[in-house]
């Protein structure tokens, strides 16, 4: 490097900006200095020589501003705001050439230069006001450096807002577009970019504005990155088709907060989702959920909308029945009503629990038995994920309507689930259901808002006293359990050589279940799964030629080991349901794979735990 | 060409594949993986990959340097999904050639192959954008479920493959064969640590800022090595700018395949080759150049009504 090395010290003082007020770090001497390649101001201590006040690197990305004559002021790369003040003018502007030698030998472009830092003279950074397409290289410019420190973000966002820029910028597209300027509109781009990134939710609101929108993403299509590739998010977000509405929405503004919350959705996920930094990316989605909730609060408190929409439902239900046997849900009602509630799994606990219920009233669970036991896949899964998302939300919610409904003898959830779960041949609505009667038996899920109850398999499982669940559950334990494993409870040997694919995966999900219940529901489970037979005959189920299937049955009989509970023990002892773990164990041999892992745990399991009365009468084969 | 050759070849240009063939490829790969060991044995030569995070078009160019499949025998570390806009694609092509040529490339677990993880990182999110519902995610995460937990290369003296590292309740890599593995990853446990773990300068066990996992020291390595007759580890899990870091005497060495991760964070990327002789090779590649396949984004939502 060829360039002056301040080696005199200057006298300083060492500000660092706190809490936004400059504090007094202390005096000193500043001097330049290279060490290994890398350009430091450092400033010693006046009292304490030892001391440094300050040891910093200058890099080529910080922006540094001369004020006044004795003011160095910049941003660290840490984020710290940093100021030298000068005793002298001529020690200023030693550091000052040293700073901009340094940045210049380390390749940064004219960001610094000489015209610039004459606007630093004033304190501030100075946004030309009326942006034209001759002046975008100096609007570039001032927002590059803007963008670099914290101290010039501020005055610039006031002037962006004041001046009107999203306003002034939109119309420039279409110049530089008529005078096919690829320069200018590189340019545009640019600047819209760093506009975005200064991360200011009064711009991106002005940015989702209907009036400037599409001028917007216009302008985000010319990316200087990809100059062979051009977007057409113009096309996509002034089609308005996209928008639907199911009852007309009278309110103006909740109409535009929704056109708003789509732009900005479209905005994260489509226009800047590779641009985004992790503050931005926060920002935006953190309006799109003030939106939301502001969107869902009035529409759910809003009778006349939400009376229309139900009275939709009525009318087709009405209609349906006319027309026995021809069953079709509304193509758009349910979607909407779908997107409606799990929009609404954003919101907070209250504020759900008040619209779903508000639903609920409203019949909620009428339209999904409709949609559940439509002829479309799509409106079926529609169904299945929204009871999800009530069961979800709150289990307890569910079963009490449940229950309601067994007084009065209306269709009950349950039945429907079960009849999903026998008669759907989509597996993925399937697996839905089947998660969804698991969480409504689940006694440990009665409270509502518990994050970690999925995955808490290795909790301690404590029986809740709950008169309700326990009503559920002597409910589900009679002909709805029955009809469930019927199909196990009926399993011939000879059945088994013939389980195709699609069979193995519905035993799969049934076998799951009985693992999930012999879990959760101690002896009413341990009861029903002796006497209806579904235990002996998983155990044939170990002669399946689908690995999988074998793999769940012996999962059944693991979890009975993890109850603890002698009944089973002695259960299967006496029905030699080892015998087919055993066999399995043999069969695998010298077999290495996840059937002979789980195989050994099953085993090591009854060693570690020390189940005697299984000791003794199995030796352990480890 | 066969349906499978054929969703190899749309994957490739990534492009989906319809929501029934996944589940077909899904149940296709389960039946393959069910017969896998919880540590699967690799043979040498093998082009060892860390994390890729849905940055599909790197994981083209990795196969552009590390050779094709299966022409080069690959171990994937896991970290498939989650992050980058084609978790699906990356993820499904790496499943399609594994049920294609099951010797010739090998897929262990990560944290990210994780129902939960998927959730909150955008796995899930964005297979609802691509199919309009979950069922696709469900299907690979019952495929997560059978991945897996480690690989071991080059036999005795080799190398031990793993997501994250090592777990203060495994000594032995026998006690790993104890683990019945098909689960949702574990919030503690054996199988919980393997896959989350990181390697840093101290002495013994730490506690990890995951908050899952454990930090473990060059003397557990060490240990680890010695005990089990091994000469390294190579593990993923970190980022590395540089795209591989050797650590405590080259005992251990952190992979990372997703260059420029997240699109910003301007590191490269590496990938392992293990020859015969247990030599190593470490190659590194940049990102993609993005041009030729247009920018990549997320696709936009259908219509909306909120
Ligand atoms: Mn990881």
């Amino acid at each position: 490097m060829s360039f002056e090395v301040p080696a005199i010290p200057r006298r300083v003082k060492v500000y660092e900006l706190l809490n936004e007020s400059w504090h007094d770090r202390g005096t000193g001497f500043c001097v330049g200095d290279i060490i290994s390649d890398d350009a430091y101001i450092l400033v010693k201590g006046e009292d304490d020589e030892e001391k440094y006040l300050l040891e910093t690197k200058i890099f080529k990305d910080v922006q540094y501003q001369k004020q006044q004559d004795t003011l160095i002021v910049w941003t660290d790369p840490d984020e710290t705001d940093l100021a030298l003040s000068f005793q002298e003018s001529d020690g200023c502007t030693a550091v000052w050439e040293f700073i901009t030698d340094v940045q210049r030998n380390l390749g940064l472009d004219d960001i610094a230069s000489d015209d610039i830092n004459d606007n630093f003279g004033s304190g501030s950074i100075a946004l030309p006001a009326e942006p034209t397409l001759t002046n975008l290289s100096e609007v570039e410019k001032c927002l590059t450096i803007a963008s670099h420190c914290q101290y010039g973000r501020g005055p610039v966002l006031r002037d962006l807002i004041e001046y009107d820029y999203i306003g002034k910028l939109v119309p420039l597209l279409a110049m530089a577009e008529d005078l096919e300027s690829i320069t200018d509109l590189h340019a545009l781009c640019r600047i819209m970019k760093l506009i975005i990134l200064m991360n200011d939710n009064t711009i991106m609101e002005q940015i989702v504005l209907e009036e400037y929108i599409v001028g917007v993403v216009g302008i985000l299509e010319y990316d200087p990155e990809f100059p062979s590739f051009k977007a057409n998010h113009r096309d996509y977000i002034s089609d308005e088709s996209r928008f639907k509405e199911v009852v007309p929405i009278s309110d103006e503004e909740v109409r535009n907060k929704i056109k708003y919350t789509f732009r900005l959705q479209y905005l994260k996920d489509v226009v800047l989702a590779r641009l985004l930094d992790d503050p931005t990316f926060s920002m935006l989605s953190s309006m799109i959920f003030f939106h939301q909730v502001a969107i869902l609060n009035n529409l759910q408190h809003n009778e006349e909308f939400i009376n229309a929409l139900f009275n939709i439902f009525d009318d087709d239900l009405n209609n349906a029945s006319q027309i026995s046997g021809n069953s079709q849900t509304p193509v758009i009602e349910a979607p909407f009503i779908h997107q409606f509630c799990l929009t609404a799994k954003n919101l907070q606990a209250s504020q759900r629990a008040s619209l779903y219920s508000n639903f609920i009233k409203k019949r909620l669970f009428a339209v999904i038995d409709f949609a559940l036991r439509d002829s479309s896949p799509s409106i079926r899964s529609s169904g299945t994920e929204l009871i999800l998302a009530l069961i979800d939300h709150d289990p307890s919610l569910v079963r009490n309507v449940v229950l309601e409904n067994d007084n009065q003898k209306q269709t009950a959830i349950v039945d429907t689930l079960i009849d999903i779960l026998l008669s759907e041949p989509d597996f993925g609505i399937t697996s839905q259901v089947a998660e969804a009667l698991q969480i409504l038996l689940d006694p440990t899920s009665g409270q509502p808002y518990d994050v970690f109850r999925k995955t808490s398999d290795f909790m301690v499982r404590q029986r809740a006293d709950d008169p309700e669940i326990e009503m559920f559950l002597d409910s589900f334990y009679g002909p709805p359990v029955e009809r469930l494993f019927r199909k196990l409870s009926d399993l011939q040997p000879e059945d088994i050589p013939t389980i195709s694919v699609a069979r193995a995966s519905f035993f799969s999900c049934l076998c799951e279940l009985v693992s999930a219940f012999i879990r959760l529901h101690g002896y009413r489970s341990r009861t029903f799964l002796i006497e209806s037979n579904v235990l002996l005959n998983i155990g044939k189920l170990f002669s399946s030629s689908h690995k999988s299937l074998r793999l769940v049955a012996l999962r059944c009989f693991r979890q009975c080991l993890g109850t603890n509970d002698e009944f089973y023990f002695r259960f299967l002892v006496k029905n030699k349901l080892f015998g087919p773990v055993v066999e399995l164990l043999a069969d695998l041999g010298d077999k290495n794979n996840l059937l002979s892992s789980a195989c050994l745990e099953f085993f090591e399991f009854i060693r570690s735990v020390r189940i005697s009365s299984l000791l003794t009468v199995h030796p352990s084969p480890c | 060409m066969s349906d499978l050759d054929r969703a190899i070849e749309l994957l490739k240009d990534c492009k989906i594949v319809p929501e029934e063939q996944v589940r077909d490829i899904c149940l296709r790969a389960q039946e393959l993986l069910i017969e896998e060991r919880n540590i699967e044995v690799v043979d040498t030569p093998v082009t060892i990959c860390g994390d890729i995070h849905g940055q599909f078009h790197d994981l083209i160019t990795l196969f552009e340097h590390g050779g094709q499949c299966p022409d080069t025998n690959y171990l994937f570390l896991g970290d498939f999904v989650d992050r980058g806009f084609y978790s699906l694609e990356s993820f499904l092509l790496l499943l399609c050639l594994k049920v294609r040529y099951p010797d010739r490339i090998t897929l262990i677990r990560g944290n990210h192959e994780s129902r939960q993880i998927t959730t909150v990182y955008g796995f899930y999110d964005e297979c609802i954008r691509k199919y309009g519902s979950a069922n696709v995610w469900r299907s690979c995460c019952d495929v997560f479920d059978y991945l897996a937990l480690g690989a071991l290369v080059g036999g005795s003296g080799g190398v031990f493959c793993v997501h994250g590292g090592l777990s203060p309740a495994v000594d032995k890599l026998d006690q790993i064969r104890l683990i019945d593995r098909k689960q949702e990853v574990p919030h503690e446990g054996a199988m919980c640590d393997l896959l989350w773990s990181d390697p840093d300068d101290i002495e013994g066990w730490g506690v990890s800022p995951r908050g899952a996992g454990y930090l473990f020291g060059g003397d557990k390595v060490k240990e680890f090595n010695h005990e089990n007759d091994i000469s390294l580890i190579a593990r993923a899990h970190q980022l590395v700018m540089e795209g591989y870091k050797e650590m405590f005497d080259g005992e251990i060495v952190t992979v990372w395949s997703a260059p420029n991760y997240c699109y910003r964070c301007g590191n490269v990327a590496a990938i392992l080759t293990i020859d015969d002789g247990l030599g190593r090779t470490y190659e590194i590649f940049e990102a993609a150049p993005q041009e030729s396949k247009g920018m990549p984004a997320k696709k936009p939502a259908a219509d909306y009504f909120l």
